[in-house]
């Protein structure tokens, strides 16, 4: 059985008079890449924020690690990204620095391994120079600095380019794979996290309305890839054979059209 | 917490523009003084001018220097979030500040005294033995009066998650303004038969730093200070703890 090392169970949380979070269960597994997908507003951050304690919740049960662990303790397990906290006027090493610091990581050489993991160990100048992608990179060498076993990324690849969404994508699945980092990961671009996550979990009405892994989603269309000579006259037998031709070009079933199939009627 | 204060002190003591803004301000509070003592010495104990003009102001324009690079580049930059996830407490957090705060007075004023002595000896402005006890003293409450500002400061600070409120809250103390303000509003009839203008902050101090000029430990006063500035603290902690925080 996978080992949970965040679980959230019926987790409620209001703003005022706006429930945002009507009962979330959540469960994470060690090695996971977990995609959270939602529409804007569905509560994303909102779970992000109350698994890193930057956000309180009215009720419902948070644990990570093993049962029993202080939550104090367990976040010290986590690296996270959730925006561009970084000093303006300091370069990207002085900023690993200073959160290097606030880590009490005391390997000196640290800083340095993680600038070379996202390539921003040449960089120059200031944060406040950097674009978007070299920005986005930093955030997430700063959410992997001292190895943490869990690592929480809200939204990476916003505002990149396709190189920097394939770099970050590359890059996640290496710290998966070589460093035995679990990873939650959200994102608008469904498309690119389905290349992604092994099982994703999808907001819905402020609850996990669905979880589904790779194979899972795969297993909802059967798509079989023939070689023809004639096109038309296939489709045209197929047709009267009495099938239905729902897409062509599709080689893997897509997650934003699984996503949209299910909040039909919803959004 | 210590790894928090001291990264955020690390960071803050490698500012070059505050280092230039202290260094600028230092040139011209000893010219001030110099020139005054030259001037005036005849006319007023060079203490009561030093008092007056040059430490008095010592919150003021460097406490509210040092309260911006605490604060202002942190809520600018939501460094605080950061640090939460990583498991440090909000009362950390309001603690670290008011400490870092405490720590770089505590500096400033000291290299301030310095350059005073310095200049002492290099223009002969003829302080004495008990001059120089005095101006200590003076320094060291001006040291306790920017730490008890910044305490009620942060307050509003951690409440609106913005470091203009706690800045424009500090100068309006360290400026005597909110100290007019309350003594007026105190003063009022209703209120006034009470005498509670005197548990003021700035008139607590006052009194603890003249009584103990006169040779006299004024514990009452001593607690009172301690109060607002335990209170001061205690408040914004509790604020921050209730608040949502932005990202």
């Amino acid at each position: 059985m996978s080992e949970a090392v965040i679980t959230l169970q019926d987790i409620k949380k209001s703003y005022g008079k706006h429930r945002v979070l009507l009962g979330v269960d959540m469960q994470i597994n060690r090695g996971d890449i977990y995609g959270l997908i939602g529409k804007n507003g569905c509560g994303k951050t909102t779970i992000f924020k109350i698994i890193l304690g930057l956000s309180d919740y009215q009720s419902g049960r948070l644990t990570i690690g093993k049962e029993g662990t202080p939550l104090s303790e367990g976040r010290r397990k986590i690296g996270f990204f959730i925006g561009g906290n970084f000093f303006g006027y300091m370069s990207a090493r002085e900023n690993l620095e200073y959160y290097s610091a606030l880590k009490k990581i005391k390997d000196k050489t640290e800083v340095e391994r993680v600038l070379k993991i996202v390539e921003m160990d040449k960089a120059k100048g200031t944060y406040g120079e950097y674009s978007m992608g070299m920005k986005q990179r930093l955030g997430i060498a700063n959410a992997i600095l001292g190895n943490p076993e869990i690592l929480i990324l809200d939204e990476p690849v916003n505002g990149l380019d396709p190189q920097g969404i394939v770099d970050v994508r590359n890059l996640m699945q290496r710290l998966n794979t070589e460093y035995g980092m679990t990873i939650i990961v959200s994102s608008h671009i469904l498309s690119e996290l389905q290349h992604t996550a092994h099982r994703f979990g999808i907001v819905n009405n402020g609850v996990i309305a669905k979880v589904v892994t790779q194979e899972e989603l795969a297993a909802t269309k059967q798509i079989v890839k023939i070689s023809v000579n004639d096109l038309e006259n296939a489709v045209k037998a197929l047709g009267e054979a009495g099938v239905t031709i729902l897409g062509q070009s599709d080689d893997t079933a897509s997650l934003e059209d699984y996503y949209f199939d299910l909040i039909k009627g919803d959004a | 917490m210590l790894w928090y204060m001291r990264a955020d002190l690390r960071r803050i003591s490698r500012r070059i523009p505050r280092l230039i803004v202290l260094a600028l301000l230092y040139i011209a509070l000893v010219t001030v003084l110099v020139s005054i003592s030259r001037e005036d010495v005849q006319i007023a104990p060079l203490m009561i001018l030093c008092e007056h003009y040059v430490v008095g102001f010592l919150p003021l324009v460097i406490g509210t220097i040092e309260m911006a690079v605490i604060l202002g580049d942190d809520f600018r930059a939501k460094i605080m979030q950061q640090a939460i996830g990583m498991g440090i407490s909000r009362t950390k957090i309001v603690l670290t500040k008011l400490i870092d705060l405490a720590c770089l007075m505590l500096v400033d004023i000291v290299v301030f005294g310095v350059l005073v002595f310095a200049a002492n000896g290099v223009f002969h402005l003829g302080m004495g033995v008990d001059t120089v006890r005095e101006l200590l003293l003076w320094l060291v409450g001006a040291w306790v009066k920017s730490v008890a500002y910044g305490s009620l400061s942060l307050i509003l600070g951690f409440y609106s998650q913005n470091a203009l409120f706690a800045i424009l809250a500090f100068i309006a103390l360290s400026s005597g303004i909110a100290n007019k303000m309350l003594g007026m509003a105190l003063g009022v009839k209703a209120l006034s038969a009470l005498h509670l203008g005197r548990f003021l902050l700035t008139s607590e101090i006052n009194t603890f730093f003249t009584r103990a000029l006169l040779g006299h430990f004024d514990i009452a006063s001593l607690i009172v200070i301690l109060v607002y500035i335990v209170g001061g603290a205690a408040a914004a902690s509790w604020l921050f703890k209730n608040t949502e925080l932005e990202l």
